[in-house]
């Protein structure tokens, strides 16, 4: 909000120069944003709190809390407070609904003359932004910026059935807005009314049937509390915000209103050289007196972590226009002044104290507490350490939004900004590929991860898991991609100490929240990772109706259930004291058998000393012959405890070979 | 027959000369050969000589036979140690040739500084805590002491999920505020905790705005922790975090969940607080929100109220890393181009 320099240095004496005074209301009050110079003047851009919109929407109240920090009095512009009659019956009828409103004041003027507003009138409502239009409109806009109320004025003449109802409006009723906005009303909307229909849209903005005009002879002036929350409603359904609407949305004190409605009679009594005939009050909500708060020094003292005297407590509040009372030694009783209706409670009065005092005399000291060891939480450590593993292995890790459009998302968004972010994803593939397709023009052989949860609706409520997501691309399409991913999965899972895990292949089986759709996964390519029984994710070439224009497989694990399953410790094996034998073995199979049931069967037969199987050679082509495959393998025996023989080790491996040969398999040398 | 002298004369000469191992050879022959070396000659000689002759001899000639056999060594090693050197030089290198490197990856630099946040936290024993990132209306503001349709909620512009088939009202959360009441219903204090995590904004995107981020919370409650607590707390953070000497500043502010509340600055890290083009000469960085906890937020999560006290603060983590990489987009973040992040 705009604030004219000279204009606050009218109300308060001895004001410090502009940057100075920018930097004060900053450290103690609110953030200046800018300061501007105008002609001999400075417009201050104040960023006025939510909780001090009540008191410092306007110049008055800014200038009060300058005082308040240089200790200088404030200068407010005398009000005459003879009130007169009220509004006679046979010139305005006044009738307030009970409801949305918290008091309303109209005053009757007539014989004014509508002309141009006095220069100093003019240049300060230009100063703060607003553009002077005639003397009557120029002095409410005035009050509102001298004030931080707002205030309206109505043609007389032009009110039909000389009434004035501030009411609910009629479903179907209209209104034409002085910007020539039509609106069509309905029952919740606080309107003020004439006989005839709605003249103003209570507290967001006035109706051009009764507006003010150079013929103007005699106006009815409005100052009202509304109901905040119903002028936030009303102002956000129909999308209208205004000087008035953004002041009233705060709460405004009301308790001394009639000091408002005085001031601007006075103004356009003198500006347009009216005469007021009545005044109507009216409260329609119980008085408003401030409540009385209790204020210990000592929790002020250990809030703050600072020593204040209470002197300088009691000094502070008293500035700042509270009413102060010593109950006994280090308790106060305070009641705050009309206009801060923000401070009802002891922690209020303990930042008025802090902010006036200064946060800078408060010095940093290091907390008292107790030497705790912080639980650390399983499963943020697994998605770490998979991390830190990927990271030193080659992989990027990716950050994606956690929205998706419609076809990646399942949790829809009720106001999103884009048809590309509609829902929150229901996967971590769909950002995965997005990811891909970014980096393609750069590099074809990408290795990327992300660590991120995805959203379902599940019962009455949404879902979420992590998953941990890893796509890996090649420029030409081979299964070895595939390989290098399922080797992936067992270096990730081996790292975090979960060993024997099994790769099923998903065939016909259903793939489940959390891991992607199946239609994003190739049929014949693709296998569950499971350990005792559990999934832990799937491994999956991308299908190729996904349209990725490059060969893609990626990698899906729930990060809650791989925590699961972590093992903690991992015990030590003996480190074998004799000597290995190796010997190679050529296997011919059909293309269709799976080598896991060649490897099967050569552990099933080969005896407790043979140690391990390695698949060490593949080759498929002419030589052999189609529809065969030649499989060539280490096969390491090992004992504990002696070397073995050479005829111990012959006789291994000639039952292995009969058993592959049982399974029609054939063994070349 | 030769004397000794002019044999050790000759045979040092000789030595001299010698290049190769064969030359050395073909000397230690001439001297010390069995058949014809020179000194092989004398001693072959004594045999013929009176005792006394013999004997003086013998001494004198096994002495230069001792001498001559030691440097005949030295320079054998001298030799080798050449070779050597010449073979070594057959091997050089040019070392200005491009490295070989295994492909690394890397992490994004927002884990990297999250990683790097809760270390040190937990270095002062802060548990790092978490909570949905999807969660109620309830847990984001009503527990937070944000009323029903006060502008509070208008400050952080809100998404919202459809209510189809839920419940009550959810959103994706706009702070990290939201773990505050969830782990207080769990835990008594004294305690001292940070979340790090994602929030959503429904904002316009520019350089330094974007729909999600990722904010840091922090929370500390007890019997006397304070605004000076909370002081010292942020001026460690953010020491470590920048590896130079911050100091905060604390302004007043206004959030529905603490009273009083604060923004707090730091000491520009880019000019040390003299003023700079990053700073607005003005010498301080603007970095987040941060006060002492509602006494109606404790209330939420059903301590009595005056019975506890702590100080909680918030900050985008996106902005402490464009800060400290100098990123000029926060969107960059989330573009994941590898130009981008193979930089981290």
């Amino acid at each position: 909000m705009k604030y004219s320099y000279r204009w606050l240095s009218s109300l308060v004496k001895n004001i410090p120069k502009p940057e100075v005074l920018a930097e004060l209301l900053t450290m103690h009050s609110y953030q200046v944003e800018s300061i501007e110079k105008i002609g001999n003047d400075w417009v201050l851009d104040i960023d006025v709190l939510p909780n001090r919109m009540p008191d410092s929407a306007g110049h008055i109240g800014v200038a009060r809390e300058i005082s308040v920090l240089i200790k200088k009095p404030l200068t407010l512009p005398k009000i005459d407070r003879t009130v007169g009659m009220k509004l006679p019956k046979n010139i305005l009828s006044l009738a307030v609904a009970p409801k949305g409103t918290a008091r309303y004041i109209a005053s009757y003027i007539e014989g004014v003359s509508v002309k141009d507003s006095p220069l100093v009138i003019r240049e300060r409502l230009t100063m703060c932004g607003m553009r002077p239009i005639n003397n009557i409109v120029d002095a409410t806009n005035y009050v509102l910026l001298e004030s931080g109320h707002p205030v309206h004025a109505f043609d007389y003449d032009k009110i039909v059935g000389k009434k004035i109802e501030v009411r609910f409006a009629k479903k179907g009723e209209r209104i034409t807005l002085l910007d020539g906005q039509v609106i069509i009303l309905m029952p919740k909307h606080l309107v003020i009314a004439d006989g005839e229909g709605p003249l103003a849209l209570a507290g967001i903005k006035g109706g051009s049937r009764a507006e003010v005009t150079k013929d103007t002879k005699q106006v009815v002036l409005e100052t009202a509390v509304f109901d905040p929350i119903l002028i936030r409603q009303t102002s956000r359904e129909l999308g209208i915000t205004t000087d008035a609407s953004s002041r009233f949305v705060q709460g405004l004190p009301y308790a001394e209103l009639n000091v408002v409605a005085l001031r601007l009679r006075d103004l356009i009594c003198d500006i347009a050289r009216g005469k007021m005939i009545g005044f109507s009050d009216i409260s329609l909500v119980k008085s408003s007196k401030q409540p009385t708060v209790t204020l210990r020094v000592e929790y002020l003292e250990r809030l703050l972590g600072v020593r204040v005297s209470e002197k300088e407590v009691a000094d502070i509040l008293e500035r700042l226009g509270c009413r102060v009372s010593k109950k006994k030694v280090g308790v106060f009783l305070v009641t705050a002044p009309s206009w801060r209706t923000d401070l009802v409670q002891e922690e209020d009065l303990i930042e008025e104290v802090g902010r006036i005092f200064g946060y800078e005399r408060i010095t940093s000291k290091p907390p008292h507490a107790p030497l705790v060891h912080p639980h650390e939480h399983s499963r943020r450590a697994v998605a770490d350490e998979v991390g830190r593993f990927l990271a030193s292995n080659g992989f990027y890790e990716v950050l994606n939004y956690s929205f998706a459009s419609a076809k990646d998302g399942d949790l829809e968004l009720a106001n999103s900004l884009t048809t590309e972010f509609t829902h929150m994803r229901a996967s971590i593939s769909s950002g995965l590929l997005k990811s891909v397709a970014t980096n393609l023009p750069y590099e074809r052989e990408l290795r990327l991860f992300e660590v991120g949860n995805v959203f379902r609706k599940a019962k009455k409520s949404p879902e979420e898991k992590v998953v941990l997501g890893v796509v890996l691309t090649t420029a030409k399409k081979t299964a070895d991609l595939f390989y290098e991913a399922k080797g992936t999965v067992e270096s990730v899972l081996e790292s975090l100490g979960v060993t024997d895990i099994l790769f099923e292949d998903i065939g016909d089986h259903v793939v489940e929240w959390p891991y992607s759709q199946k239609k994003l996964i190739h049929p014949y390519r693709s296998v569950f990772v499971r350990k005792d029984n559990k999934t832990l994710g799937v491994l999956y070439e991308v299908h190729p109706d996904a349209e990725l224009k490059i060969p893609a497989v990626i990698i899906e694990l729930a990060l809650d259930i791989v925590d699961i399953v972590v093992e903690e410790e991992v015990a030590f094996q003996e480190i074998p004291k004799y000597p290995m034998v190796v010997r190679d073995l050529a296997i011919l199979v059909s293309t269709n058998d799976r080598v896991e049931d060649v490897t099967s069967t050569i552990e099933g037969a080969g005896g407790a000393f043979l140690a391990d199987t390695d698949l060490f050679d593949y080759y498929e082509g002419d030589t052999i012959g189609a529809g065969k495959k030649s499989l060539a393998f280490h096969l390491i025996f090992q004992s504990q405890d002696r070397t073995l023989t050479d005829e111990e080790v012959v006789r291994f491996v000639a039952d292995i070979i009969a058993a592959l040969r049982k399974e029609g398999w054939e063994v070349r040398s | 027959m030769k004397s000794l002298e002019e044999i050790r004369k000759e045979a040092l000469r000789m030595l001299r000369e010698v290049q190769t191992l064969g030359d050395l050879e073909a000397l230690e022959l001439t001297v010390f050969g069995r058949k014809q070396g020179v000194l092989t000659e004398v001693l072959r000689s004594l045999a013929a000589m009176k005792e006394d002759a013999r004997k003086s001899l013998g001494a004198e000639a096994n002495a230069l036979r001792h001498d001559l056999e030691k440097v005949f060594s030295e320079k054998k090693a001298e030799i080798v140690r050449k070779k050597r050197l010449i073979d070594l030089e057959q091997e050089k290198i040019d070392t200005s040739f491009p490295s070989i490197r295994r492909e690394e990856g890397h992490l994004h630099p927002l884990t990297q500084l999250r990683m790097r946040v809760e270390r040190m936290f937990q270095s002062l024993g802060f548990e790092v805590a978490e909570g949905p990132e999807v969660d109620t209306e309830y847990y984001n503001f009503d527990a937070l002491n944000v009323p029903k349709e006060h502008p509070a909620r208008d400050m952080q512009d809100t998404f919202w999920l459809t209510e189809q088939g839920l419940g009550e009202k959810y959103l994706p959360r706009t702070h990290t505020s939201s773990v505050q009441v969830r782990y207080m219903e769990t835990h008594e204090p004294p305690f001292r905790i940070i979340v790090p995590g994602k929030v959503f904004r429904n904002e316009s995107t520019d350089a330094s705005h974007d729909v999600e981020f990722w904010q840091l919370e922090g929370l500390m409650v007890g019997k006397d922790v304070s605004v000076a607590n909370l002081k010292d707390i942020l001026e460690i953070f953010f020491s470590k975090i920048f590896s130079t000497k911050v100091f905060i500043r604390l302004r007043p502010s206004f959030f529905p969940f603490t009273e009083p509340s604060f923004e707090f600055d730091i000491t520009c890290v880019n000019c040390k607080g003299k003023g700079c083009s990053v700073c607005k000469q003005s010498g301080w960085l603007e970095l987040g929100g941060a006060g002492m906890v509602h006494q109606n937020v404790f209330a939420s999560a059903g301590y009595a109220k005056g019975e506890w006290q702590g100080f909680a603060f918030g900050m985008g983590l996106d902005r402490i890393a464009m800060m400290k990489y100098k990123i000029p987009d926060v969107r960059m973040f989330r573009q994941n181009d590898i130009r981008f992040l193979g930089q981290f």
